[in-house]
């Protein structure tokens, strides 16, 4: 099969204007990914594990490096560099991010947050919520609260709500930072359970874990992140 | 310069000239009537003069009959359909003292010239004949606009999304549109016109008609025009009718005649008469007089 | 994504302007005002893309231009220079050298601005139904009964009591008369929408609800919006693209999350840091 994401010397510095502050990039890591696999970035904290996934995924500005992504119609897009609109489009159809906080609007019940990504893509509202609730029961949240707001909910439930909405959204290729941080031992387990379902289906992934014993079921390939040595400010 | 025909005599003896007017002010006003029955509907400005009467009394359409008036025509002057009002009697006789040989006439197939307030006469008007209307407001617009700046612009990009909304109000307070007199008529297919305090009823008059109409406004400064053989549609909704006045009985569902001459087709005063009855009697005079006259001569 | 919008070196100087203005002007000279002849240049040169279905973003301070630049898309204000292209079915109107009747044409038909102040926005003299009803006619439909009903569904959507439709604007809270300029804005399924700090002032429950609002129906008509805020909030969830400015200038440009995240001019990383 053909490789979906071939990430190349990646890395990410900060530059702090006010403080005139250069913070040190992680170090440029390069990879290559193929669909059904799961890469792990390891290494001790604060080295900027998570920066480096934000960095793919365009939340943050690369400082270097080459993150080069197949697309579903097959063309191959550097997105360091590519359209702002561009990224958009892939965002919504194919590349997933599960981020470690929920933003949500009051408004929308949880059934409707988790359901969300499927209608912007178009999907009719029925099925979209037969799939919500699907994740949703997966996750163990209970049906009594599918009606009411997830800014309501404690951590450890935001949390599974928001990893029930990353994957009903799906895609090719989709980014973890510690989608298991605050949950108990059988979330993280129903968590692995669709990682390892997602998997199967070919999706490509990227994530963070602090806990080893899941990089070891989980993980295809491993990087290591290591913090460049502190430079002098300029 | 015309030479000036001096006729008469005021009471201190100074002579005037023909229709009161000087020539300036009357070909000014001509040009103006000209430019409004060039651009129909459209409210041409003018320096309206001082008139011997009092403004809101029909200054606007002394001027305009003034400024038509020769020596050969008939003029008729009504208010209300009436020739005896004070107002209709005291502009006629000003017409008499200023323009001598000009016949005044109560007949409206006699006249060449009518100037009238609120009505239209019921006997379709004759291509020789000219209606001019003493208007109050010109602009239909002012009732949705106050800033006159504004209003000349809508007037010309045809900007009357806000009467219609005016229309849709009453449509939904009253399941109708209630605008009884200065119903908004389009002229042309552009521009709108107030057709000055005439009910509902003669709008329909108006509509590619043989006549030529003119409207004056003395204290606004305004002339207007709807020209013979011109669309002159009052407006409404596209699934809304517009109506006229039934004149109706309520409970017998009957149309109400003149309990003059009989007409069943002339737009009616109401009142009580002396007995405190509630009748009936065609609001135009000289067409009520005119069926009479029928009437007795086939007797 | 297709274009929808081009603004290409879009100017804005009130006052007698002199060569020097640009130059004395701008995030650097840290003011609007030019020294030399006292003009205030509220835009300089902004120039940027809206995508048809996209939701762009301008942040800034008072005095960013921020206002200026959308009221002049809106014909409130002309520009002093530059140019903006508006693609329409098919067509690429050059909005600035557009006649004011072509010009308010394509504002009454395919464009919709909800203002900040709702007086702005609404005609207060006649009711909220009536409100809707005005730029329906605008843009000639002439059905009564066609009317009453897409302004009664549209206050529906917009969450407006149908029992209220009647009254008018001024007797509403200020969110429901903000409800009634949204329906007002989108009733003639204009491609275009432009949102000028609309749920600024607002209770914050209010906003909520009001910006959910806006994103659904978003969502569902497809429609393109410019949505001018000074509010982070605002922008994270609404917008999918960012564009920052600063006296009269964009200093940064690009989506919305990195902005907010990582983001890379000075001025950028000092408005996101100072989010209470």
């Amino acid at each position: 099969m053909d490789t979906i994401l071939s990430v190349r010397d990646l890395g990410k510095g900060f530059y702090i204007h006010d403080r005139a502050k250069h913070v040190p990039a992680a170090m440029g890591i390069s990879f290559d990914l193929k669909p059904g696999q799961l890469a792990a970035l390891v290494g001790p904290s604060g080295a900027g594990k998570s920066s480096l996934l934000k960095a793919i995924y365009r939340t943050y500005v690369p400082s270097s490096g080459q993150v080069l992504y197949r697309t579903a119609a097959g063309d191959l897009v550097d997105l360091v560099t590519a359209a702002e609109t561009q990224i958009t489009d892939l965002r919504r159809a194919e590349i997933g991010f599960v981020t470690q906080f929920l933003h949500c609007l009051p408004r929308l019940s949880t059934l409707d947050v988790v359901a969300r990504p499927l209608l912007q893509q178009g999907v009719a509202r029925e099925a979209a919520h037969d799939k919500a609730a699907r994740m949703l029961a997966a996750l163990a949240i209970p049906e009594q609260l599918w009606d009411a707001t997830p800014a309501t909910f404690s951590g450890g439930e935001r949390q599974r709500v928001n990893i029930a909405r990353s994957f009903t959204q799906g895609g090719r290729l989709m980014l973890l930072d510690e989608p298991t941080a605050s949950l108990d031992p059988v979330a993280r387990e129903n968590v692995c359970a669709m990682i390892e379902a997602a998997k199967a289906e070919g999706a490509a992934m990227v994530g963070i874990f602090h806990d080893m014993a899941i990089v070891e079921r989980l993980a295809d390939v491993r990087i290591t992140v290591e913090r460049k040595a502190f430079e002098a400010v300029a | 310069m015309h030479p000036v025909d001096t006729m008469g005599q005021n009471r201190e003896g100074a002579e005037y000239g023909f229709a009161f007017l000087d020539e300036d002010a009357k070909r000014e006003l001509r040009r103006s009537i000209f430019k409004a029955v060039c651009i129909p509907g459209h409210q041409v400005p003018y320096a309206s003069r001082e008139m011997p009467i009092a403004r809101g009394f029909g200054t606007g359409g002394m001027q305009l009959t003034l400024a038509l008036l020769g020596p050969d025509d008939a003029c008729k002057v009504i208010d209300q359909g009436a020739d005896d009002s004070v107002n209709a009697a005291n502009i006629r006789n000003f017409f008499a003292l200023t323009c001598p040989g000009v016949t005044g006439t109560l007949r409206t197939e006699e006249a060449s010239v009518i100037q009238t307030r609120h009505r239209i006469p019921e006997l379709p008007l004759r291509a020789d004949q000219i209606l001019v209307f003493q208007v109050p407001y010109p602009d239909p617009l002012v009732v949705v606009e106050p800033n006159a700046a504004k209003r000349c612009r809508m007037h010309g990009r045809a900007d009357y999304a806000r009467l219609w909304v005016k229309l849709y109000e009453d449509m939904v307070a009253f399941d109708e549109i209630t605008i009884s007199h200065r119903y908004p008529t389009r002229i042309n297919g552009h521009y709108i016109i107030d057709p000055s305090p005439i009910p509902r009823f003669d709008v329909p008059k108006l509509h590619q008609a043989e006549c030529l109409y003119l409207f004056g406004a003395g204290r606004e400064k305004r002339i207007y025009a709807v020209p013979p053989h011109t669309d002159a549609v009052p407006i409404t909704f596209n699934d809304v009718t517009f109506a006229v006045e039934s004149f109706r009985d309520k409970t017998t569902g009957k149309r109400h005649s003149c309990r003059r001459c009989g007409a069943d087709d002339s737009f009616l005063d109401e009142f009580l008469d002396d007995a405190g009855a509630r009748v009936f009697q065609c609001s135009d005079a000289a067409y009520c007089d005119m069926r009479l006259e029928r009437l007795e001569a086939a007797e | 994504m297709k274009p929808i919008l081009d603004v290409d070196n879009l100017t804005r100087i009130h006052g007698p302007g002199c060569p020097a203005c640009l130059d004395v002007t701008g995030p650097e000279h840290n003011t609007n005002i030019c020294r030399h002849c006292g003009s205030v240049v509220a835009v300089a040169g902004a120039s940027f893309r809206l995508h048809k279905g996209e939701v762009l973003g301008i942040m800034g301070e008072s005095g960013s231009g921020k206002s200026s630049l959308v009221k002049m898309l809106y014909f409130d204000d002309k520009p002093t220079s530059g140019r903006a292209t508006f693609h329409d079915e098919g067509q690429a109107h050059d909005l600035f050298s557009l006649n004011e009747a072509q010009q308010l044409r394509l504002r009454d038909t395919r464009m919709g601005m909800v203002y900040q102040n709702p007086s702005l926005g609404l005609n207060f003299d006649i009711s909220a139904g009536g409100n809707i009803a005005e730029r329906l006619l605008m843009s000639d439909e002439l059905s009564y009964r066609v009317i009453r009903e897409k302004a009664t569904a549209l206050l529906a959507r917009t969450e407006v009591p149908p029992a209220r439709m009647d009254e008018l604007p001024r007797n509403f809270s200020g969110g429901m008369q903000q409800r009634v300029q949204i329906a007002r804005a989108l009733s003639t399924g204009a491609p275009l929408l432009l949102l000028d700090e609309v749920t600024t002032g607002l209770d914050l429950s209010v906003q909520a609800r009001i910006l959910d609002l806006i994103m659904e129906l978003q969502e569902v008509t497809g429609v393109s919006m410019l949505v001018v805020t000074h509010d982070l909030g605002v922008v994270r969830h609404l917008t999918t693209r960012t564009i920052v400015m600063k006296y009269g200038r964009i200093i940064e440009s690009g989506l919305t999350d990195q902005i907010l995240e990582d983001p890379q001019a000075a001025y950028t990383q000092q408005l996101v840091s100072s989010a209470l």
